[in-house]
C-alpha cells in the first residue's frame, strides 16, 4: 500500500488513510525538520511573487484572506513596512 | 467539474501521500514537494452549484463558514483543550467528509474528488489544531500573569487579523508547526514573535517554543548564539539559540520568564 498515492489507491485503502490523517492529531514536526525546511522556505522567497485581491467595502480595501502578506483593511506590511492604502474613485470619460 | 491544476506531479501526490500517512515521514526533498502539492490544489477549481471555485475559496466559503464557529465556541468550553481538541478536531472532520462526500460533484474513486477532500480536511486539522493550541497559549499566559492582548477567536472579523497577540508591546502570532512548513503564502513580516510547538524525538516530548526578530529579541535581551538547523536543538535551548535567517529561537518557559522580568521592571532597561 506505502508505493500508492490518493490517485492510484483503491476506496478502501483511501478511506483508511483519511482515518488515520483525522485520528492521528498534531504534526510531530521535530526542530531540526522545522528549521531545515524553514530555511529553506526563507531561501526560496528571495525570488517570490505574490498576488492580492480583494474588494472596495465603504471605501476601505477587504483583502480576501487568507492573503500572502499580513494585510487588514486598506493595509498591509511588507517587511517592517506597513502600507496603508488610500485610493481616489474616478469615474473614467465614456 | 474538477480542474486540477496541470502542474501536480505523481511525486508532489506522493509527498501529499506519506504526510497524510505521517509528517515524520517526510524527507526535506518531500516537505518541498508537498507545499507545492498544497498551492497547486489551493488554486484547482471544483463546479459547486453552477460557480467555479479555486479549492482555496471552496474552502473558505463552504468548509471555514460552516465549521469553524460552532468548533471554536466548542472548544472555548473545554477544560482541558490539550486533551480535548484532538476529539473535537476529528469530530468535525468527519462531519466536512461527510458533507464533501455527499455533494454532487463528489465521485468515489475519483482523484480529483479525494485531492478535495484531502485538501479540506488538511486544512481543517491546521486551523483546529493551531487555534486549540493559541486558546492553550492564551490561557497559560493569564494563568501566569503575563500582561498581553489577544485578539476574541470567536469573531471572524478578529480571527482574521494580521497577529493573534501583543506582548511587550510587540506582535505576536500562535501557529501550528506545519503552517510554516506547508504554507507556500507564509509570512513571518509585520510580526515580532511566534510561539509553535516541536516534538523532541529524542526525549519523546512536545516542546514549546517561540521564534523572534531581532527586535523582539533584544527587548527581552539575553545572549544569542548561531547554530544550524542540523544541530541538536533541544540541547541549544538551553541558551537562547539563532534560529532561521535572522530569527532567535528560544523555549516558551524561558520567553515568559523574560518577558514577566520586563515587565516587571522598574526601569526602562530592557533586560531588567
Amino acid at each position: 500500500m506505502d508505493d500508492k498515492t490518493i490517485a492510484t489507491m483503491n476506496d478502501a485503502e483511501f478511506d483508511a488513510l483519511v482515518e488515520q490523517f483525522i485520528e492521528r492529531g498534531e504534526d510531530r514536526v521535530t526542530p531540526q525538520t522545522f528549521l531545515q525546511v524553514m530555511t529553506d522556505v526563507a531561501e526560496q522567497r528571495s525570488q517570490h511573487e505574490v498576488e492580492l485581491s480583494g474588494r472596495v467595502v465603504n471605501g476601505e480595501i477587504i483583502f480576501d484572506l487568507p492573503a500572502p502578506l499580513p494585510v487588514g483593511a486598506s493595509t498591509l506590511y511588507v517587511g517592517d513596512t506597513k502600507v496603508t492604502l488610500r485610493l481616489r474613485m474616478e469615474n473614467s470619460p465614456a | 467539474m474538477f480542474r486540477i491544476n496541470s502542474n501536480l506531479t505523481p511525486e508532489q501526490d506522493a509527498a501529499l501521500t506519506d504526510y497524510l500517512r505521517g509528517a515524520e515521514r517526510l524527507t526535506r526533498k518531500q516537505w518541498h514537494r508537498l507545499r507545492e502539492a498544497i498551492d497547486l490544489l489551493a488554486r484547482s477549481t471544483v463546479t459547486f452549484q453552477g460557480r467555479e471555485y479555486t479549492f482555496k475559496w471552496f474552502y473558505e466559503t463552504c468548509i471555514d463558514r460552516q465549521f469553524a464557529d460552532a468548533f471554536l465556541q466548542t472548544l472555548l468550553t473545554t477544560t482541558d483543550v490539550r486533551q480535548d481538541a484532538p476529539r473535537l478536531q476529528a469530530a468535525t472532520a468527519r462531519e466536512i467528509a461527510q458533507w464533501i462526500r455527499q455533494q454532487d460533484f463528489y465521485q468515489n474513486g475519483q482523484a480529483e474528488s479525494r485531492w478535495l477532500l484531502i485538501f479540506c480536511l488538511y486544512w481543517w486539522s491546521a486551523f483546529a489544531l493551531g487555534y486549540a493550541f493559541e486558546v492553550e497559549i492564551f490561557r497559560d499566559l493569564q494563568a501566569e500573569g503575563i500582561e498581553f492582548a489577544c485578539h476574541d477567536i470567536t469573531n471572524r472579523n478578529e480571527r482574521l487579523s494580521p497577529f493573534d497577540l501583543t506582548v511587550l508591546g510587540l506582535r505576536g502570532d500562535v501557529k501550528y508547526s506545519t503552517w510554516f512548513l506547508t504554507n507556500e503564502n507564509a509570512r513571518l513580516e509585520g510580526l515580532d514573535f511566534f510561539i509553535t510547538r516541536l516534538y523532541d524525538e529524542t526525549g519523546a516530548r512536545w516542546l514549546r517554543v517561540v521564534l523572534l526578530t531581532p527586535i523582539a529579541s533584544e527587548l527581552i535581551g539575553g545572549e544569542t548564539i548561531s547554530a544550524s538547523p542540523a544541530e541538536t536543538v533541544p540541547a541549544l535551548l538551553d541558551a537562547v539559540t539563532a534560529g532561521v535567517a535572522t530569527l532567535a529561537l528560544i523555549r516558551y518557559d524561558d520567553w515568559k520568564a523574560r518577558v514577566r522580568l520586563r515587565q516587571t521592571s522598574k526601569g526602562d532597561n530592557p533586560n531588567g
